[in-house]
């Protein structure tokens, strides 16, 4: 009996692996290994972004690596909005309407060290442009 | 009372006597019986994409898990969380790599949805925290870039790393 390997996979439980990880590694890791894993991740649509101090997940839109619309969730923490110098710079031109298969959204609102905490007003601000873009 | 039991074929020939209550954790199975109308009885179902050794894993994975509760509906809520493997699947899943994606291709033909995540998660699990070289080495994958095209991705992958 022939042993299936990895890349032998149909596209689809390919996919279902690619659920289970981290976009970083995604690109990073595993579209680099071969043809075939960097053609089966071109099509994958549902791309789990992190914004995060750790985790620069808002570079992989930028440099295109993700299109937009291959996104299907994104996760923000309210400790990840702000930076020590304002707002993280990935939101301040942020328009939703640009992932245009987004089925979730969330944020998480954690415990705040009080300094940034006082800038909680500016966080609404930011919700209400990122629900409501600017027409 | 003992629960009635189902005969299922493996596309080798074997026939395995399974307690339709196992059986029907495979959702293809549970079709068959219920919207198919086919009785419990004599039939024999045949699955013609599984083999006997992974039909055999199969039905002891469903037999371990008979009490589950049935996995949530939502696939929005993909559980990122790739330790929380019970010991048992841990143990279940320490197979070689081709069973392991065999079990993959079953769970997925046989629509058993807890096979399909545990095992989905183990492969994910051998492919976080390593480079491109370990995965290929892990997966036993050919680098068929060309030395150009290698280039390409090198520079595709920089162009985000840097700050």
């Amino acid at each position: 009996m022939m042993n299936i390997n990895l890349v032998d996979l149909p596209t689809e439980l390919f996919h279902s692996i690619l659920d289970r990880l981290d976009a970083m590694t995604i690109i990073y890791a595993l579209r680099p290994v071969c043809k075939r894993t960097y053609s089966m991740i071109k099509s994958y649509n549902r791309f789990q972004l992190n914004f995060s101090s750790f985790s620069w997940s808002d570079r992989l839109l930028i440099a295109r690596q993700i299109p937009f619309e291959n996104v299907s969730s994104i996760v923000v923490s309210d400790s990840d909005i702000f930076t020590d110098f304002g707002i993280y710079p990935f939101f301040e031109n942020f328009d939703i309407r640009r992932f245009s298969r987004l089925k979730s959204l969330s944020f998480t609102f954690s415990e705040r060290s009080s300094e940034l905490r006082s800038q909680a007003f500016q966080s609404n601000t930011l919700i209400n442009k990122i629900i409501q873009p600017p027409m | 009372m003992a629960g009635n039991k189902i005969k299922l074929q493996s596309n080798d020939g074997d026939t395995f006597d399974v307690d339709v209550e196992i059986a029907k954790q495979s959702a293809t199975i549970k079709t068959m019986l219920e919207d198919l109308g086919m009785s419990e009885e004599d039939d024999v179902i045949p699955l013609p994409n599984v083999n006997s050794a992974i039909l055999k894993k199969v039905i002891q994975w469903a037999t371990h898990h008979k009490d589950d509760p049935p996995p949530p509906e939502d696939d929005e809520n993909r559980e990122k969380n790739l330790s929380d493997i019970s010991s048992w699947d841990q143990d279940f899943l320490k197979v070689d790599q081709g069973t392991l994606f065999e079990l993959i291709l079953a769970a997925n033909y046989l629509d058993i949805k807890g096979l399909l995540d545990v095992t989905c998660k183990t492969v994910a699990n051998m492919i976080k925290g390593r480079t491109p070289e370990e995965i290929r080495r892990q997966f036993n994958i050919k680098n068929d870039f060309t030395p150009q095209e290698e280039e390409q991705i090198k520079k595709e992958n920089e162009w985000c790393e840097e700050k």
